[in-house]
């Protein structure tokens, strides 16, 4: 397949789940479908456990999936990874975490760190400029690049996790809570710098967190997962202006606003889907437009909607 | 400690410096702070800034490479004024970790040992501070997960720590934080790996708690959402100090200090159109190295001056609201809010008027 793909990552019914003993298995993804467009941020939100991370790291291939397909440029990556596809995939997906400091290896100097997922046989000058180079587009100067990283702050250490996802040109970069440990101003400078370099290379994000209002501040779509499943997805405003699931109406009505005026006494909406009787197996995805998805059956959909 | 009987914990020009191979690193440069039974207390501001370095040093967690320049953290111990600091490792676990002062940490994987189960972990301090038998410290951890708002309590004492997503274990770790009746819990970033939904209950759930048992907390953590909703004061802390402190409402409605203004200035306004973020220009400094006048003033626009040489005293603006900047000062120039600032705390103001 040689034509321009337009989609470069198709989820389809993935499936994850683990063996927690001879009885037991968590289905920590059950059934998951979703497309990411080129150039654009996907905001993954949910629950705590819903499955965020696991679909995360089943993109990249750190589980192989129990079922279902991942596509990125319409290559299948879902079933048995062969090597060929394993060299397709490392260096096209970059991950970024949530803490910079465990992801860094503290023994390492920065410019090895930030060098790792380069090819080892590149002559050593032209991978310390290529190093020096990202070091300077995340805004921090080359003399850094013999530091280690306890020498950093958490703003600059996120920085220096994001220069080594972009150092192999990644064109998709899965940011796991990558901003959540820093404070609100390191936040604006981390994810300014992610709008930036996306403008600049077109890069592609799946961006996990649950800080809802840095969610739709940086994305374009927006999916949220409750317990393996994506109860909902659409652009940011189906999502924000037109919630329907009730799972997301008490995601958005549980955003603490900064005002100590009325905080205090707000009280957020209660989701209980088995006291609602709502049972994710029966529902199947409905649109009600091009993009806005709801996991829902007939007579819910007409419940919520009304 | 003499002060009012309402005082529960007194820090007083705590100094705090960590022995590294580049030099001596000055992480927490005389900080003051009183708690008072009963209340929350936040403590926001810069990543590197000594927050946690502080709540630690309460708590008694020494790393190795620490050094206690000065300052001391007085206590009530059984009627007893005690400095914290002068206890050993030995008197802090038996008389206070746990029992009366307990730390909920930002990143539950540490504070879970991962080859026992949650309920063997949850049911310890009960056993042990509590005297409580096996079986009835194992009924008390089921009730502790149903109401941290774990769905299967009972499935989950018998699971291990890697079973449970991150939130999960949170969960966990609040259930044994609450599970001795503490004075005081020391939250540090409780709920940043958790969903809003689940943050929302846990807060209120901490609320409760804190009423029914007069809990004092210190709250630490970047969420001015969060702050907004537990804090009744707001201590802002940069590069080492507190640099601003006052009540909620004087914190997000009277801020007075530069970074504090940047700080309300960085969050992403959910109503607005999307802008750029703003953020504060440059970067913190480097505490391997002494700081001459303000710390903040390389990265303030408004520097005056003296900003660069000398260090800015405290100045009291109300019997609750304080600020170290020279900005303060009766003839330093009168600098206004910044205007965008400005229009968001009107607007903040009125919607909250409306209600
Ligand atoms: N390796 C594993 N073995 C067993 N169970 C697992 C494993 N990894 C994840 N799980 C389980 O799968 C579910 C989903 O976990 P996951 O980490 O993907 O959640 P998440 O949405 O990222 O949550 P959080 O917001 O708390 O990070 C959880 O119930 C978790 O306990
Ligand atoms: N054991 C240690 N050795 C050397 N430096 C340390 C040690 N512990 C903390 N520090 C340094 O002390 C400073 C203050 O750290 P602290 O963890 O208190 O910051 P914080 O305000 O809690 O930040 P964050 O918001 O990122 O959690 C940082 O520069 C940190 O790197
Ligand atoms: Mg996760
Ligand atoms: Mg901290």
């Amino acid at each position: 397949m040689n034509t321009v793909n337009d989609n470069i990552l198709e989820v389809r019914d993935l499936k994850q789940h683990f063996r927690i003993d001879r009885r037991h298995s968590v289905k920590a993804v059950d059934g998951v479908s979703f497309t990411i467009k080129r150039g654009s941020t996907f905001g993954l939100v949910g629950e705590s456990g819903s499955g965020k991370s696991t679909i995360g790291r089943t993109v990249i291939r750190l589980y192989a999936p129990t079922c279902g397909s991942v596509k990125l440029n319409g290559r299948e990556l879902g079933g048995k990874l062969t090597l060929q596809m394993k060299q397709y995939l490392t260096g096209r997906v970059q991950m970024i975490f949530q803490d910079p400091m465990a992801s860094l290896n503290p023994r390492k100097k920065i410019i090895d760190i930030v060098a790792e997922g380069l090819d080892s046989n590149k002559p050593r000058g032209e991978r310390n400029e290529l190093v020096y180079a990202q070091l300077e587009r995340v805004g921090l100067s080359r003399e850094f690049a013999g530091r280690y990283p306890h020498m950093f702050s958490g703003g600059q250490r996120q920085r220096v996790g994001i220069a080594r996802a972009i150092i192999t040109d990644p064109e998709l970069i899965i940011a796991d809570e990558c901003i959540s440990a820093l404070d609100m101003s390191i936040q604006a400078q981390v994810v300014n710098l992610m709008k930036d370099l996306q403008t600049e290379r077109g890069l592609t994000y799946l961006f996990i967190a649950h800080d809802l209002s840095m969610v739709k501040y940086i994305s374009d779509y927006i999916g949220v997962l409750h317990m393996g499943r994506l109860v909902e997805s659409g652009t940011k405003d189906d999502i924000f202006q037109n919630p329907i699931h009730p799972y997301t109406k008490s995601l958005i009505s549980a955003i603490p606003e900064p005002n100590p005026l009325t905080e205090p006494h707000r009280i957020s909406r209660v989701y209980d889907a088995p006291a609602q009787g709502i049972v994710y197996a029966n529902g199947t995805e409905r649109y009600l437009t091009d993009t806005h998805m709801v996991l829902a059956t007939d007579g819910e959909l007409e419940t919520w909607i009304a | 400690m003499q002060v009012d009987s309402g005082t529960i914990l007194n820090i007083q020009k705590l100094s705090v410096a960590f022995q590294t191979t580049s030099g001596e690193l000055n992480a927490v440069r005389g900080v003051d702070l009183t708690l008072r039974r009963g209340e929350t207390l936040a403590i926001v501001g810069e990543s590197g800034s000594g927050k946690s370095v502080t709540a630690k040093a309460v708590m008694g967690l020494r790393d190795s490479n620490q050094i206690i320049k000065a300052g001391e953290i007085l206590y009530d111990l059984d009627g007893q004024v005690t400095d914290l600091l002068k206890l050993t490792k030995k008197q802090m676990i038996s008389q206070v970790n746990g029992r009366r002062i307990s730390m909920i940490f930002q990143d539950p994987t540490t504070a879970l040992n991962p080859l026992l189960t949650i309920g063997y972990q949850l049911t310890e301090g009960l056993r042990i501070h509590r005297k409580m038998s096996r079986k009835a410290a194992w009924e008390r951890g089921v009730e502790l997960l149903d109401e941290v708002g774990i769905t299967q309590p009972r499935q989950c004492m018998k699971r291990y720590p890697h079973h449970l997503s991150g939130g999960m274990r949170q969960r966990v770790v609040i259930a044994a934080a609450i599970s001795c009746d503490p004075e005081i819990i020391i939250c540090d970033e409780p709920t940043t790996a958790l969903d809003v939904t689940i943050q929302a209950k846990i807060l209120e759930l901490i609320k409760t708690l804190q009423k029914k048992m007069n809990i004092a907390i210190i709250y630490i953590t970047h969420d001015l959402g969060v702050v907004a909703k537990v804090a009744d004061r707001v201590a802002v802390m940069y590069a080492g100090k507190i640099v601003e402190r006052g009540t909620a409402y004087e914190i997000f409605f009277e801020p007075r200090h530069p970074y504090t203004w940047g700080l309300l200035l960085s969050m992403p306004d959910i109503n607005a159109a999307d802008t750029r973020l703003y953020s504060i220009p440059g970067s913190p400094p480097n505490l391997l190295h002494k700081v001459t006048g303000d710390a903040f003033a390389v990265r303030n626009e408004y520097a005056l001056n003296i900003d660069y040489e000398e260090e800015p005293p405290v100045f009291k603006l109300s019997g609750t609201h304080e600020v170290a900047s020279w900005l303060a000062h009766p003839d330093a120039p009168a600098i206004q809010i910044p205007e965008l600032l400005r229009r968001q705390i009107e607007a903040k103001i009125s919607h909250g008027d409306e209600q």
